[in-house]
């Protein structure tokens, strides 16, 4: 019992110290068996030896089961000689005992694991190799005794058959694993300490000397009743101490199967064995079908409650769904089923629900349309989910005050008895509000779309405006500043210096008109021709290098001096090669301008992995920081640029920002007023 | 000094361009299209024409390549007639498209008189470089490559 798992909570005994201990006690009960052998017979009446020894091997793993059988041979020898049997026999009954003990543990089938003592079949086995063991060494030990001795074999085989089989019987059952039973105590504290009691106190009374012995069968009722109230392992020792007293009161004092005068010696342990195996046939297979029963009935039990709880859950759950209607039914469609969302949603109670068919729920005109022929009403509420999953559908359904609500409806089909569905159940939500939300939505956005476009339409116009009104201008400019010139060159005649003062004027605000126009021209062609269709490798060293040569004209007449710094590989992005070329001479073209006689420009070009730099630093009259922000709005001039009274009109870099966005590129500007700008332009490499 | 046909429907500009060049010694007829232009051409060669490019009938870039066409036809007794485009579309493309039709330059609207000037001269020098043979290189512009149109000089 130390190494049973049926007591976890205790400390295991190391196996070895079981082992020793269970050689010490079988080496006892061989002695006192031999001891306590009924007078007048030559073997003893039984031989709870074995069955302790068969214990030593069950509890320990079957590795181990050959050194254990070999150390049983010296015990059980010794025991037999201490019993005053001469050596050579006491030698071959040792051996005999270790290889019945062997042969019994194998018949058992403790060769696959402890063995048990839970079912039927248990005891079946049990019995099985108690009996055909117990036969077995009987035989033996009657050609022993006919070999050996001069006693009789035949008496010998049937005393040592019945002996052992009752020992086998009787012990064997404690060491075998049975169910536990928590809390059995509990609930028959006076059944079973009763019959503890009682059964104890009778078998002291019915066994004690001068009794009469029918009512040694008094005891047998009474372990019946123990099977019925007490575990299967407290009836196993319950037997054992039962058979033990029995034994030792027979052999000792006499009692009803010890009484001289009326039992021979012969019989005597004949008695003693069969009630034994009585009350170990009777009542161990008992008590194991009432445990069998009783942890039946609790498992069911368990099962049963574990329904209840998942029942009241899914009422609960059906229950607390205020904002979904649950509703079940039939196969035919009649309701039997409506939580209170579903009385929320339609506005009458439940009762008035069940026993309406689901399709009167359903508005007649959206049924109607989708109602097909050949179909009936149901199938076309629920057709949707006999295929397989079921799809989500928007339905109106009528409420009880005849008001519409639109409802997202999923159907599920219950599952049968195999031969159709066993009904419907539908979960619904509201969702009138949701789908004239979608709808405000959807038209919100249609509006938007709809601004856009037409923005996108005034844009266009704008920017064909723009540039058919600049072009119309150029006609016009062109004589007005041709004749000016005609004018200035005397062309029209000899001129006073009056007039050629005034022609200059006319020539000056001519031309500052026309840089007007050329900027709205090319800014409006800028922002309405962004196609990708233009965009070609250019290389920026080429893009700066046909700039500087555009602005050559300009830095003729001044005394700047100019550095340019260009990498040896080429820097290559996509884009439009005139754009991009407008980009530098705006820049370099402001640097010229706004940079004083004696003054040094720098161009450089430099690149990264993924971007170009164009970096055009003067050393001009610069800009205030405030304004450094508004300078690349269109027509803003810095007060830097008005009160250095250079002309210009404010879209230079206007038209160099929209350009390098438009080619994903990114402008930004350093100043300090008095010490001159840096402007700089990132664009990414292709 | 040379005959030079100018061609606008505006006016202004025709006249302007005709005093620019009678004022500079050259003898100019006029014609508002493109149509009449060639018409004029028909019965009078030509140094040089200056054509506007957005007219009514026959704008400038038609003028020119049915003009270009008339001289091929001719297997070469008709001279060619050099044409500077004369617009305002500035457009690269715009540009591309006259050069394209056979145009010998195309300058801007507006266009300063000097400028004006410079590229008429340029392209009679030219002529005169082409008809003198090719001894006469040393004497064309330098700055001139023989058969890149002008641009917008």
């Amino acid at each position: 019992m130390t190494a049973s798992p049926d007591a976890p909570a205790r400390r295991p005994v190391p196996p070895v110290v079981a082992a020793a201990g269970l050689l010490v006690l079988v080496f006892l009960l061989a002695v006192s068996s031999v001891r306590f052998a009924v007078p007048g017979t030559e073997v003893a009446a039984w031989w709870p030896a074995s069955g302790v020894a068969a214990g030593l091997l069950l509890l320990h793993d079957r590795r181990h089961w050959p050194l254990l059988t070999a150390l049983l041979v010296p015990t059980a020898a010794a025991a037999n000689m201490l019993g005053g049997r001469p050596v050579p026999l006491s030698l071959v009954y040792g051996v005999v005992n270790a290889a019945e003990v062997l042969v019994f543990c194998v018949a058992l089938g403790g060769l696959r694991g402890r063995p048990s003592m839970m079912t039927g079949e248990d005891f079946r086995r049990l019995l099985v190799a108690g009996v055909t063991t117990g036969l077995g060494i009987g035989v033996v030990a009657g050609l022993v005794v006919a070999v050996m001795t001069d006693g009789d074999p035949w008496s010998t085989l049937r005393s040592v058959a019945a002996s052992h089989s009752a020992a086998l019987l009787a012990v064997v059952p404690v060491f075998l694993r049975s169910t536990p039973a928590p809390g059995l105590l509990e609930h028959r504290r006076v059944a079973v300490v009763g019959q503890l009691l009682l059964t104890a106190a009778l078998t002291a009374v019915v066994f004690a000397p001068g009794q009469v012995l029918p009512l040694t069968f008094l005891v047998v009722p009474l372990v019946v009743w123990g099977a019925t109230v007490l575990p299967v392992r407290w009836l196993t020792w319950q037997i054992l101490v039962i058979s033990a007293a029995v034994t030792v009161m027979t052999a000792e004092a006499g009692g009803p199967f010890g009484a001289p005068d009326s039992i021979d010696a012969q019989m005597r342990g004949a008695m003693v064995q069969l009630f034994i195996v009585t009350m170990a046939v009777v009542a161990l297979p008992l008590a194991v079908a009432v445990q069998q029963r009783r942890t039946a009935l609790e498992e069911a039990r368990a099962a049963a409650s574990a329904l209840r709880r998942e029942r009241e859950l899914t009422s609960a759950v059906l229950d607390s769904a205020t904002g979904t209607a649950i509703i079940g039914t039939d196969p035919d469609g009649v309701i039997t089923y409506a939580n209170p969302g579903a009385e929320g949603l339609l506005g009458r109670p439940a009762t008035t629900l069940v026993g309406t068919r689901l399709t009167s729920l359903y508005d007649p005109q959206a049924l109607q349309a989708r109602r097909e022929p050949g179909v009936s009403d149901l199938d076309v509420v629920v057709h949707s989910v006999v295929d397989g999953e079921p799809v989500r559908q928007d339905w109106c359904w009528v409420r009880a005050d005849g008001s519409p609500v639109t409802v997202n409806v999923a159907t599920t089909v219950l599952l049968g008895d195999g031969t159709g569905p066993g009904g419907y159940l539908a979960v619904t939500h509201d969702v009138s509000e949701r789908r004239a939300a979608e709808r405000a939505v959807e038209a919100a956005l249609q509006r938007e779309q709809e601004a856009v476009e037409r923005l996108e339409q005034l844009d266009r116009e704008k920017s064909e405006f723009v540039s058919s009104v600049s072009h119309e201008l150029r006609t016009p400019m062109t004589s007005v500043l041709g004749f000016t010139q005609l004018l200035g060159t005397g062309a029209g005649g000899p001129l006073t210096e009056r007039q050629r003062d005034m022609i200059g004027r006319i020539d000056r605000s001519g031309h500052r008109l026309l840089g007007l126009i050329e900027n709205i021209l090319s800014l409006s062609r800028v922002e309405s021709t962004r196609d990708e269709d233009a965009a070609e490798p250019c290389d920026l060293r080429e893009v700066v290098a046909a700039a500087l040569t555009e602005t050559e004209a300009l830095l003729a007449p001044r005394d700047l001096t100019l550095c340019t710094t260009l990498p040896d590989e080429e820097v290559v992005v996509q884009g439009e090669r005139d754009q991009l070329e407008r980009v530098v001479i705006n820049l370099v073209s402001n640097a010229v301008k706004f940079t004083g006689d004696g003054g040094r420009i720098d161009v450089d070009l430099t690149s990264t992995d993924h971007t170009g730099t164009i970096r055009v630093s003067d050393t001009g009259v610069g800009i205030p920081p405030q304004e450094q922000e508004r300078l690349f709005e269109s027509f803003f001039r810095a007060t830097t640029a008005v009160t250095s009274g250079v002309q210009g009109t404010g879209l230079g870099l206007t038209i160099v920002r929209s350009i390098v966005e438009g080619h994903g590129g990114t402008v930004s500007v350093d100043s300090q007023e008095g010490r001159g700008t840096t402007f700089e332009v990132r664009l990414p490499l292709s | 000094m040379a005959t030079i046909l100018v061609v606008d429907d505006d006016e202004d500009i025709r006249e302007l361009v005709e005093l620019a060049l009678t004022t500079e010694g050259h003898e100019v007829a006029t014609a508002t299209d493109g149509a009449r232009a060639l018409d004029h051409l028909e019965h009078q060669q030509v140094d040089l024409a200056i054509v506007d490019v957005s007219m009514p009938v026959l704008g400038g870039i038609g003028f020119t390549a049915s003009l270009r066409s008339m001289e091929r036809r001719s297997y070469g007794r008709r001279p060619r007639t050099t044409v500077v485009l004369l617009s305002a579309l500035t457009a690269p493309e715009d540009i591309d498209a006259g050069l394209a039709a056979g145009a010998d330059g195309y300058l801007p609207k507006p266009f300063r008189i000097a400028d004006l000037l410079r590229v008429v001269q340029l392209h009679l020098d030219r002529r005169v470089g082409e008809a003198a043979g090719p001894d006469a290189g040393p004497d064309a512009d330098p700055d001139v490559e023989d058969h890149e149109p002008s641009r917008c000089l």
